[in-house]
């Protein structure tokens, strides 16, 4: 068949250019066998071209709501799968996550932050809209850990200084930050104080202050993006909810202001299906009631977060939905 | 595009193993590692254009694919492109490695990207030793290499989910600061005992912001109730019918 019988080049020689396209194609529970084949495919399975981002956008926790801080109960099945999958991830990309990407309603603890924070210590992007259970030193301890750490995505909290000045001192190339709840001008306050060369702020879709616009706008000498698209705007500093009617539009002292911005989104129309959405929601947006790609739009094009890619995909969703035999552990009554 | 008479100019294509090929300049030029020699003729002349790393079957085989995809694909519906893509590499793993590696270095994008796929697919749903038969690729490893790997990574041969209380460290060997590790986890660990004290919601002195975040996170967290009935409801249901199988 004039097959070549040349010795010595084989598959376990094969170009890791090429190794890295074929592993590629497949989701992380697929290249769970293929890199312990041997020790060309274990390396070439950890090349940070697969790695390059790591979407959990699929992946959501079974909780219900409940009274008492936190707020969220989830059971323990779910954390233990989280578990397993992110031993998975951090076993095969051995170091080389750059960016990771959690659901909105993905609940991890304390536990899970830790063990991705230590096996990830060159991670540049963070996106996790769930802080629920998880403590303010879990969180510092992680931030700690991202010295590379370029942009988050977070939840509105309630006292956020404490975060802010972590990243300030432990991530010096930070430049870029997504707020998804509300906007205050405490928040503004601290971002001013603690991430003075911040680059890129979203907010869109939130509760916002104006006064804490115009105070960053004032303060950030850096600041070249921001986006404020789909907000419902209040007068003053503070945001007290039902006590009185939010902004029709913005005026011109924003508009001055971010006129020396690269990027400035804005968008207050009762046309727009997202302002619309807001006002329906009273200006908490509950994500869950429209489409899943919604939420992880964003009118930044750096902060958009696009297609789920291909290392947790649908199939491996349906995987980890199915609940293993009933074993040892108390059946979830609820 | 194929069609204009300067695409269809024939060019010589030879092989250090003695093959020898004519094709239509615009086959030629798709190969990209060798396309600056097409556009500046040397195929025309005597002795033809030598495209390296490729021996006589596997050229062949590749300029079969490219008549087909550059000079026929117009007149062709995608379904019968399709099916020829996968008769097209209906061949030994042996064969595949020469034409991946071909398409490699010649800088085919297409094909190269066809047989990745084609290659990734071959893998799925196969355990390690599966892999390494399909692929003849001799296990490397000690069979002491294999019981730590196996250790290391048990849900790679689809053993039961560990009971873990909490992630064990001690497992991962392939962490820089092992050693410091395991004292931040034992920390964590008694924090969580007094998570209290350290929630980022704090409640000690009740404010209206206070609720006000508490509001945000049960509502941006999820649903009313509503939505908590049609999930118990749900749950219920998929219990009853994997109870009934």
């Amino acid at each position: 068949m004039g097959e070549n019988k040349s010795v010595g080049k084989r598959w376990e020689d094969m170009e890791t250019d090429v190794l890295v396209k074929i592993f590629k194609q497949l989701n992380m529970i697929e290249l769970g066998p293929v890199s312990q084949v041997c020790r060309s495919w274990c390396l070439a399975c950890s090349d940070p071209l697969i790695w390059n981002a790591l979407d959990f956008g699929l992946l959501k926790s079974n909780f219900i709501q409940t009274r008492a801080s936190p707020y969220i109960w989830v059971d323990d099945w779910s954390d233990r799968r989280l578990t397993q999958l992110l031993r998975v991830a951090m076993g095969i990309s051995r170091g080389n996550v750059a960016c990771m990407i959690f659901h909105f309603n993905l609940y991890m603890k304390d536990e899970h932050l830790t063990y991705i924070s230590e096996r990830s210590p060159h991670l540049k992007r963070l996106v996790m809209p769930a802080w629920n259970r998880i403590t303010k030193n879990g969180i510092c301890q992680a931030i700690r850990r991202w010295s590379e750490l370029e942009s988050m995505t977070m939840p509105t909290i309630a006292h956020p200084p404490y975060i802010m000045e972590e990243i300030g001192k432990n991530c010096k190339n930070f430049s870029e930050l997504k707020i998804m709840g509300s906007f205050d001008a405490q928040f503004a306050t601290a971002i001013a104080a603690h991430l003075p060369n911040l680059k890129v702020l979203s907010l869109r879709c939130s509760r916002v202050a104006k006064e804490a616009i115009l105070y960053l706008l004032n303060c950030l000498e850096h600041l070249e993006v921001l986006n404020i698209a789909h907000c419902m705007l209040f007068d003053g500093p503070m945001l007290h909810p039902g006590r009185r009617q939010s902004l029709r539009e913005l005026d011109h002292t924003v508009h001055e202001k971010a006129a020396r911005l690269r990027e400035f989104y804005h968008c207050q129309s009762l046309s727009c299906i997202a302002c619309q959405r807001m006002i329906a929601d009273e200006g908490l947006m509950r994500w869950y009631r429209y489409e899943e790609c919604f939420w992880r739009q964003d009118e930044i094009s750096s902060l958009d977060l696009g297609d789920y890619g291909k290392l947790f995909d649908a199939k491996c969703e349906t995987n980890a939905r199915e609940r293993p035999p009933l074993r040892r552990d108390r059946e979830i009554r609820l | 595009m194929a069609g204009s008479s300067k695409e269809m100019e024939k060019v010589l294509l030879r092989t250090a193993d003695g093959g020898s090929f004519v094709v239509s300049r615009c086959v030629a030029a798709a190969m990209v590692a060798i396309s600056c020699e097409v556009e500046a003729g040397e195929g025309e002349r005597e002795g033809g254009i030598l495209v390296p790393n490729v021996t006589r079957p596997v050229l062949a085989k590749i300029l079969r694919f490219l008549h087909i995809h550059v000079e026929m694909a117009p007149s062709l519906y995608p379904i019968t492109l399709e099916r020829f893509d996968k008769e097209f590499l209906n061949v030994s793993v042996d064969f595949l490695y020469h034409i991946l590696l071909a398409a490699y270095h010649l800088k085919i994008v297409s094909l190269r990207d066809l047989v990745c796929q084609k290659v990734a697919d071959m893998m799925k749903g196969k355990s390690i030793d599966e892999i390494r038969t399909t692929f003849n690729i001799p296990n490397e490893y000690t069979a002491e290499e294999m019981a730590k790997i196996t250790k290391k990574y048990p849900w790679i041969f689809d053993q039961q989910l560990d009971d873990e209380k909490g992630i064990s460290v001690e497992k991962d060997k392939n962490i820089e600061n092992e050693g410091t590790s395991k004292g931040k986890h034992k920390r964590t660990a008694d924090e969580l005992g007094s998570v209290e004290k350290d929630n980022h919601i704090e409640n000690k002195k009740g404010t209206n912001r206070e609720e006000e975040i508490h509001v945000e996170s049960k509502e941006g967290a999820s649903t009313g109730k509503d939505k908590q009935i049609e999930d118990k409801e749900e749950r219920e249901g998929a219990r009853r019918r994997r109870h009934s199988e």
